[in-house]
């Protein structure tokens, strides 16, 4: 496992030359695991070449666990070997669905929190944890809708997912703050249902509001001052954990990652 | 819990209904309104609205729509950034409304999103009046082309390697009767307008304003675009010498040069077999070829 306060951040292409040349200090980085899955390409080569550098989690959108279609045993192997290649110390995904009838959507789709919903996860998460021989942890989303059929709090379900499944929690703050306010719920009580000593990593970001006021996920921009707070909560109550910052579009300089880990480093010590 | 390959059991039955119909939401092309594409609510599946709640942030409807926008704009960036000279040339309004029919027809099935495009040359091939439809003033030869060296680039890119071909001694005998087969990373590619040069200036850039055409070439210039250990290399070929390598991939060398000979004019044919093993030497220390096949 990583060193329980480590900070990292996620790899991303306009970083590649930099991280090579100058190798700037940070604990460890995430790959996109969909992004490295086939040897002989750049973007293979660049994450071998990087990652002899530095510790590497592998973090996946396409494993489809909430999806209606069997799990992609070809993908897993896949996934498999490219944490063998790193020797990562966990892989995660997510808590969504992402594919239907062989098309894949490419977004984190959310699904009603349900009983049935959540033991069908749960044995799907824990049969991927078996499968890759590491472990294994779940992301929670940002959503924008909910179900009239939820019979759970969103809270409760992927709490349950993790219980029952015995893989880890990887707890997004800034999807919990999106979602808390989309949905209009206390981001308190979220954390209150996460068993901290279960968090493999923990993740920060920025999201957009859209014109009609819904927040949206986007990683294009600093983490919000109440996202922040909501962090520093966290780590009162559960820290120390790896913390890691995401940033997808609009990718600024390394410079600008690794102030967010400062922040990060200042928020949690105050 | 289940510990084997596969051994999950099938999702509940709720949940497949729901993923039906989400799924066709999402795949239900955006509406063009006002010289904008944006999200079709009015047309949205009773039965999938009544399933979301109204929130204080947007009705069922306007929630749903985020995720439509969002499938669609995803997805028209990724063909943007790998088709962006193609995209600027004809302008991004245009070239999204072409590849949302494209992608109607081809919808995404791969882990990797950028595989979406991988279908868009052929289907364009079928379709080669698809931007001319849509009001685009530029030549469908220049788009066509255009298409022709994005692609040329993203295969240097993104397809798998394999180990270029070396000659030995021993293979000077083989040689008449082998095929040369480019490498997965190498595309040749003709032009008539300077797209090669155009498109290599876009490497570094992510500006969506539109490329005004360039002006036409006196005469056809011929390249091979392949990986580089800087990115992506870019060869200038004579016409004889493009020639000679599209022949030798389709058939064995021998034959492939005797058919270049037979299209030569009389005049070039005594330098011919010297020109021949120039091209050849440059190809290989290019490492244009995979493999001999004999």
């Amino acid at each position: 496992m990583l060193a329980r306060d480590a900070l990292g951040v996620g790899l991303r292409v306009p970083h590649y030359e930099h991280l090579l040349r100058e190798r700037p200090a940070v604990d460890y980085l995430e790959l996109l695991s969909d992004n490295y899955l086939v040897p002989g390409t750049p973007a293979h080569g660049y994450a071998a070449r990087i990652g002899a550098n530095y510790r590497c989690v592998l973090h996946g959108v396409g494993l489809n666990l909430l999806g209606s279609e069997p799990l992609d045993e070809a993908y897993l192997d896949a996934i498999a070997r490219l944490a063998d290649e790193h020797d990562a110390p966990f892989v995660s995904d997510h808590l969504c669905w992402s594919r239907d009838q062989a098309l894949n959507h490419h977004d984190l789709l959310p699904a009603p929190f349900t009983e049935a919903n959540a033991e069908y996860a749960a044995e799907r998460a824990a049969y991927v944890q078996h499968r890759l021989g590491r472990p294994f942890a779940l992301e929670n989303l940002s959503s924008y809708v909910a179900f009239r059929e939820s019979t759970l709090a969103e809270w409760d379900f992927y709490a349950s997912v993790v219980q029952t499944s015995g893989v880890w929690f990887m707890l997004d703050i800034n999807n919990v703050y999106v979602s808390s306010e989309n949905h209009d719920f206390d981001p308190l009580r979220y954390l209150d249902a996460i068993d901290f000593a279960r968090v493999a990593q923990v993740h920060l970001a920025g999201h957009q509001q859209t014109e009609q006021g819904v927040l949206v996920d986007t990683h294009d921009r600093p983490v919000i001052d109440p996202v922040w707070r909501l962090y520093a909560e966290a780590w009162r109550r559960g820290g120390p954990f790896p913390t890691l910052i995401e940033w997808d579009d609009a990718i600024p300089a390394f410079d600008v990652l690794l102030a967010g880990l400062e922040q990060a480093r200042v928020v949690r010590s105050a | 819990m289940a510990t084997g390959r596969g051994e999950t059991r099938g999702a509940p039955e709720a949940l497949r209904s729901l993923q039906r119909d989400f799924t066709a939401l999402l795949r239900t092309p955006l509406a063009t309104r006002g010289g904008k594409l944006d999200a079709p609510l009015e047309s949205y599946d009773t039965g999938l609205v009544a399933a979301v709640l109204d929130g204080s942030r947007g009705t069922a409807r306007e929630r749903l729509a985020v995720y439509q926008r969002q499938y669609w704009l995803r997805l028209f960036t990724v063909m943007q950034r790998e088709f962006p000279l193609s995209a600027r040339l004809v302008g991004m309004y245009r070239f999204n409304l072409v590849t949302q029919k494209y992608l109607t027809d081809c919808p995404p099935c791969d882990h990797d999103i950028g595989c979406v495009a991988n279908r868009f040359v052929p289907w364009y091939d079928e379709r080669p009046a698809a931007f001319e439809a849509l009001g685009a003033k530029v030549p469908r030869e220049a788009v066509r082309q255009a298409l022709a060296v994005d692609a040329a680039f993203r295969k240097a890119w993104t397809a798998t390697e394999t180990p270029a071909l070396a000659l030995g001694v021993d293979d000077a005998g083989r040689l008449p009767a082998a095929r040369l087969l480019p490498r997965p990373t190498v595309s040749f590619v003709r032009e008539d307008w300077p797209f090669v040069e155009l498109r290599r200036g876009l490497q570094e850039h992510t500006e969506s304003e539109p490329l005004a055409l360039p002006a036409r070439l006196g005469r056809t210039r011929h390249w091979a675009v392949l990986r580089a250990s800087t990115g992506i290399g870019l060869a200038r070929l004579e016409p004889r010498q493009s020639r000679l390598y599209a022949l030798c991939s389709e058939r064995p060398l021998g034959e492939a040069v005797s058919r270049l000979g037979d299209e030569c004019p009389s005049a070039e044919r005594a330098k011919l077999p010297d020109r021949v093993r120039a091209w050849l030497a440059h190809g290989v220390e290019l490492g244009l070829w995979q493999e001999l096949d004999a």
